[in-house]
């Protein structure tokens, strides 16, 4: 189970804390 | 589906900040993003670094198959992006041994080739990874782009 966040600006502070990177994933419901 | 595959969904959880934005949801923070991303079409995927600068992209469905190449090359991508020379090359080099079918491997080898002259400065290391992208991928686009190398040997 992958545990999305729903903020990009939350996920990038993260990142930078982490010393990592940011998957962001637009999609649209079928 | 992707996501559901135990090897996408172990790689994600342990290489990224995963962030996931419902381009439907209609709600102001949504079109904001979308805004400032310029997304136009879904699946649309991004690798961002700590700065919010953005390092690689993706647009379209894969299987996991060949998602999970494409995840770990993208982030091979971000790690030579950021300065990251030695872990670039590991990465490429691990894609590689791990997926060498994979729609993505032409590409993975190519930046294999980068990432090594990037970090040793000897031309060999250039010539001799690219003369693998030649060999074992002669049909890709990758090969296209070093093979004005061909043109001198």
């Amino acid at each position: 189970m992958i545990a999305w966040q729903s903020s990009v600006d939350g996920a990038v502070a993260s990142a930078k804390a982490e010393h990592t990177f940011v998957l962001l994933d637009f999609f649209s419901p079928t | 589906m992707t996501y559901p595959d135990e090897s996408v969904s172990a790689a994600i959880a342990s290489l990224f900040v995963p962030v996931q934005i419902n381009t439907q949801d209609g709600s102001s923070n949504t079109v904001e993003t979308v805004q400032r991303f310029r997304q136009v079409w879904t699946p649309d995927l991004r690798i961002i670094d700590g700065a919010g600068v953005e390092l690689y992209r993706w647009n379209g469905y894969l299987p996991p198959a060949e998602f999970l190449p494409q995840l770990l090359a993208g982030r091979a991508q971000a790690l030579l992006r950021s300065d990251r020379g030695d872990e670039a090359a590991d990465a490429y080099a691990d894609v590689l041994r791990r997926f060498p079918t994979s729609f993505v491997a032409p590409e993975v080898a190519y930046f294999t080739a980068v990432s090594r002259y990037r970090i040793s400065h000897q031309a060999s290391d250039l010539l001799e990874n690219w003369g693998h992208v030649q060999r074992r991928y002669p049909m890709s686009q990758w090969r296209t782009k070093q093979s004005f190398i061909e043109k001198k040997s």
